[in-house]
């Protein structure tokens, strides 16, 4: 019995109701490999166990045909990317089976829709392999080889686990963190994490299945780390437009905007954590919104418009069905409902006799800036960043709070990153910042574009566009005109950070 | 950093690292054991404190490196689980922990916080969402770092942000020439229209853009002030209006389920502070919107009665606890909401709402109680069986008190079942609710005869000698039969014997002319003092039935002084009507 999880019996007396359905179905896959230890295929028991298991992954995979992926990572099992929590009931079952993938060196096992199809014989001869694994030297690539042999096609093993390396991390703390390309190696990740993470919220929120949000408060508290070491390298990062992609995109840059907002004004490094995690679920009701809606290449019509303005209704809802605590939801719900409101309340959803939250009026700002910056599929121009600006200072104090604004304009300077702009000399330069110094001309340091050989650009020098010639007291290029950085194909973000 | 890497430490360091760790693991199963606030803890985190203290001093931050099973030093073991029950390493391991460092001047209070979080993620518990790495943020402690690698994330792809260049619509090669991409339709999401614009720069003139550079002090000061607003409290009021619209624009169970059970945190919250005009508010929508639901939601009125249910539970009416201790005249409004929630409760409130009676200390709070308790009782009068036999007598009490205003049938039989109360005084309130009903069960209640209060067995007889009564005559002769062998309170049995003589009938004279006549001498034989003659001539003289007086003549005739002289006193006193 050495090499079967059902060792310690004693120690998984399991009370299968009550138990979450990913807890289940690791109870059902436990069952399954300790039956047929002791039973033959004709057995009773043993058949039923195959069903237990096929129906525990069949629920999971939901109705749509999709994969179920039971990941160990760290000593933790994930299925997809939510981790099995543990409770009392359950700790014995997860930490056997841990121990159980690990000597089999398997870090992790796919089961497709198909298993549906499979006959019960074939799950068990599968649970029996998976067995004898334990037995093998090389268990993994044993397994892999079986599952190949049969012809298993409802069921995938991932790579085999590395051998833990010395792990002590020395000379790798937070205080070395202080180079440049680290920090932005680190706001990369922070971005593409983030937006894995919204999508898989989105995903499962739009399937009916409770969302955690653990990841994303790590992801949030990541950021505020990054905004206190490097502002500028988070505003870059807000540049970044996934024109296929944008809601979940927008929805980092409203996080990354109102962060930096949030910083500008003071707040503490909590409070700057519920801004970030409040600005990346704002939208998530857009999720409730038929896409053809969401996605329509027209203008709306009065119908779908009136549909569309329901999705702060529909964050709300989502909020509150999230996996996290109740404290933590409580945070996000108004900064959400508010976000359209405006500040003289003539957006929606209408309320009279309101003043909404500063992160509500935060988040309002950086969510038109954005939006507005943003080409999307069913608008057929946007705004440049600069004129994006001129275009909200002109709504100040009806659809944003004035003061905020200021300091969102004092943060992004008049020409704010990622303005693309060109030169009395014909260049092209991308702005980087506004420099201190340069607060009585406006006038901002910018990225020189140098075309290259494939239809692209890549950096040239940095220049003070305030610098004036020694001879002539002039300015030695001026700004002609103002762009998009998409009406050049040109990505801010790649230069940038 | 390279340099502490490098140096190998010495024996004593790494035994005083041991040595920490050691102490770590004791004070963890003793956290367990203790509250937080108990002596023991306090002592345990103040050695913990010493020791990291001296090893800190000695030499310098300690950085433990976080492996699966093993905790290092200088990459030296200093721990090693050798069971998963008890692996120490795991529990910080299993989130991404790469190393934890303590620094020179840790305090106590940052211990006892990283003890706090240990506790609440230990293995092979429930374990909370959330991380032990977002909860080490969240502490934010100046004297303690970690760093964590990604695990959740290890295998998401990195964007590459040149791949996306490519990828951009909406810019026509017509309005690239005009390259400004001046503003159209963003109507879809951000309603934000149409309109001409420029740079700032373009749209003012002079130096007036630097308005848009600086705040007044005026600006700075609300600026300020909203920063601290917002720092110090979430807006709960208006956190509960969008929840509760958001509640009412719910179109299936579910979800108006959902949201319903957030917002009942929040009303549980609002009561816990007292704060009632809300949460009554909303509530009385509710339970409208109950009552009679519109026709195309029909479906509400199962949740909203579960709901009104659920909140009349122990678990949501704890919450009243610090309110009714606190509440009191002096705040009328904060009073007159308490009673008004108390009247969206279902009857299934009446034994947490009693219980409350104990810890009310405001007359007016307990009337509300009771009024509620009365309400709820006239509902569904069950529930106040638990609390007649409630082990403490105010709340039986006042359960009684409620049962007797209530009426009805089963009422009264809750208030019998308060006769045997432990609590004489709430077994005499119970007795003389009963009697008052006018229509008692006399076999219940005479259980009562032997009751151990005096004025409990006084009021009975009093009430069996109201008036003849056959039922109750045949219940004393009874009892007064079985007596003869006991040895009995005198005063009781005499009571009992004018009790009959009350009530009886005819039917008693054998019996108590055998009593009289009989047991004279047998009596005093005993050593007695003739109680039980003296009783029957009490009864004789009260029963006011042919042959009474002839048998007390008898008696005034008997060998026995003592009751010859109280027949003829008893004979005398008739005479004199």
């Amino acid at each position: 019995m050495s090499q079967c999880p059902g060792k310690d019996e004693a120690r998984v007396e399991i009370m299968a109701v009550a138990l979450e359905r990913e807890q289940q179905l690791l109870l059902a896959l436990h069952s399954l490999l300790r039956t047929v230890l002791i039973h033959d295929d004709s057995n009773r028991q043993a058949v039923e166990c195959a069903g237990n298991f096929v129906d525990a992954v069949s629920t999971l995979c939901g109705e749509d045909d999709e994969e179920l992926t039971l990941q160990l990572s760290n000593g933790r099992f994930f299925l997809g990317d939510e981790k099995i929590l543990q409770s009392k009931n359950t700790a014995a079952l997860i930490q056997l089976m841990i121990e159980y993938f690990e000597k089999r060196q398997l870090s992790g096992v796919t089961f497709f829709h198909d298993i549906n199809e499979t006959n019960h014989n074939d799950i068990l001869a599968f649970a029996r392999m998976v067995n004898r694994a334990g037995e093998e030297k090389d268990p993994s690539s044993w397994l892999k080889n079986k599952i190949h042999e049969k012809d298993f096609f409802w069921v995938q093993l991932f790579e085999p686990i590395q051998e833990a390396g010395d792990l002590e991390a020395e000379g790798e703390g937070q205080d070395d963190i202080s180079d440049g390309e680290t920090r932005r190696d680190r706001a990369r990740k922070a971005y593409s994490y983030g937006l894995a993470n919204l999508k898989e919220v989105a995903r499962k929120l739009g399937s009916g299945q409770r969302a955690g949000i653990s990841k994303s408060v790590r992801l949030v508290q990541n950021l505020v780390n990054l905004l206190n070491d490097d502002e500028p390298v988070l505003l870059g990062l807000s540049t970044l437009r996934i024109y296929d992609d944008d809601t979940y995109s927008h929805s980092i840059n409203v996080a990354l905007l109102s962060m930096c907002i949030g910083k500008r004004i003071g707040l503490s490094r909590g409070a700057l954590e519920k801004l970030g995690l409040s600005a990346l679920f704002h939208d998530l009701g857009k999720v409730s919104i038929p896409s053809a809606i969401t996605k329509k290449p027209a203008k709306l019509t009065n119908r779908e418009n009136s549909i569309m303005q329901t999705h702060p209704l529909h964050s709300v809802r989502q909020i509150v069905m999230l996996r996290a605590p109740h404290s933590r939801k409580a945070q996000l719900v108004l900064p959400a409902f508010e976000h359209h409101m405006k500040f003289d309340l003539t957006g929606y959803p209408k309320a009279s006799n309101w003043y909404p939250s500063l992160f509500g009026r935060i988040i309002t700002i950086a969510d038109v800036f954005d939006a507005i910056t943003t080409p999307r599929i069913y608008r057929k121009t946007c705004l440049s960043p600069d004129r994006a600006l001129g275009y909200m200072i002109q709504l100040s104090g009806n659809d944003f709070d004035p003061i905020l604004l200021k300091v969102f304009i004092n943060m992004l300077g008049f020409y704010p990153p990622g303005t693309l702009v060109e030169l009395s000399t014909g260049e092209l330069g991308l702005v980087i910042d506004t420099p201190p110094g340069n607060h009585l001309s406006g006038l901002p340091r910018v990225q020189i574009l140098v075309p290259d050989q494939k239809n692209g650009y890549r950096k040239g020098e940095k220049i003070n566009l305030a610098e004036q010639s020694s001879d002539s007291g002039n300015s030695l290029r001026e700004i002609t005109n103002t762009a998009h950085p998409a009406a050049y194909n040109i990505q801010p973000a790649q230069y940038l950070i | 950093m390279t340099e502490i890497k490098n140096r190998l430490p010495s024996e004593a360091e790494v035994s005083a690292a041991k040595d920490v760790i050691s102490s770590f693991l004791v004070s963890m199963k003793n956290y367990e054991l203790y509250p937080a606030d108990h002596s023991f803890t306090q002592n345990f985190l103040k050695n913990i404190h010493e020791r990291l203290d001296r090893f800190l001093s000695s030499y310098g931050r300690m950085r433990i490196g976080i492996e699966q099973k093993r905790l290092l030093y200088k990459s030296v073991t200093i721990y090693e689980a050798h069971t998963s029950e008890d692996n120490f390493a795991f529990l910080l391991y299993r989130d991404g922990l790469l190393w934890i460092e303590f620094f020179a001047g840790l305090t106590i209070e940052e211990i006892k916080d990283f003890f706090a979080i240990l506790n609440k993620y230990k293995v092979l518990h429930d374990e909370p969402e959330e991380d032990i790495v977002t909860a080490l943020w969240d502490a934010n402690m100046d004297h303690i770092g970690y760093e964590a690698k990604e695990v959740f994330f290890e295998d998401v792809p990195l964007l590459d942000f040149s791949a996306l260049n490519k990828k951009a619509i909406g810019v026509s090669e017509e309005e690239k020439k005009d390259k400004s991409t001046g503003s159209d339709s963003c109507e879809n999401d951000s309603d934000h229209g149409s309109a001409e614009t420029g740079n700032i720069l373009d749209m003012v003139s002079g130096g007036e853009h630097q308005q848009w550079w600086s705040l007044t002090k005026e600006e700075f000061e609300l600026l300020r002030d909203m920063v601290q607003e917002a720092e110090r409290r979430v807006r709960v009021e208006n956190l509960l209006q969008v929840l509760f619209y958001v509640l009412t624009k719910q179109e299936n169970a579910d979800d108006f389920v959902s949201v319903l059970d957030f917002l009942k945190t929040e009303w549980r919250s609002g009561i816990e502070k007292g704060d009632f005009s809300r949460v009554v508010h909303q509530l009385s929508i509710l339970q409208k919107l109950k009552k009679s639901p519109p026709q195309d939601r029909q479906w509400v009125a199962e949740p909203l009665k579960h709901f009104f249910e659920n909140i009349s539970g122990r678990d949501f009416l704890s919450s009243l606890e610090a309110s009714v201790r606190h509440i009191n005249g002096n705040t009328p409004e904060q009073l007159n909401m308490f009673g008004k929630f108390l009247l969206f409760l279902e009857p299934i409130a009446i034994k947490t709402l009693g219980e409350l009676l104990l810890i009310a200390k405001d007359q007016k709070v307990l009337e509300m109680l009771y009024a509620a308790m009365l309400k709820l009782g006239k509902i569904d009068v069950a529930h106040l069986s638990d609390l007649v036999d409630h082990e403490n007598d105010l709340v039986a009490l006042g359960a009684t008190q409620i049962l007797s205003k209530i009426k009805g049938k089963e009422a009264d039989s809750l208030i019998v079942k308060a006769l045997d109360h432990s609590s004489p005084k709430v077994r005499r309130y119970a007795l003389r609710s009963h009697l008052e009903t006018g229509d008692p069960c006399l076999e219940e209640i005479f259980k009562k005869i032997d009751d151990p209060d005096l004025t409990t067995r006084s009021m009975l007889l009093s009430f069996l000698g109201s008036g003849r009564n056959e039922k109750a005559e045949r219940l004393l002769l009874n009892y007064l039969q079985r007596l003869e062998q006991q040895s009995v309170n005198e005063d009781h049995i005499y009571n009992c014997y004018t009790a009959l003589g009350r009530c009886g009938s005819i039917r008693s004279l054998p019996f108590l002319k055998k009593t009289l006549l009989d047991k004279g001498w047998k009596s005093m034989l005993n050593g007695g003092k003739a109680i039980q003659q003296n009783g029957a001539i009490m009864a004789l003289s009260k029963l006011e039935v042919e042959g009474a007086k002839d048998v007390l003549r008898k008696g005034a005739t008997s060998l026995v002084p003592a009751i010859r002289k109280s027949c003829h006193s008893a004979l005398e006193k008739m005479r004199q009507g």
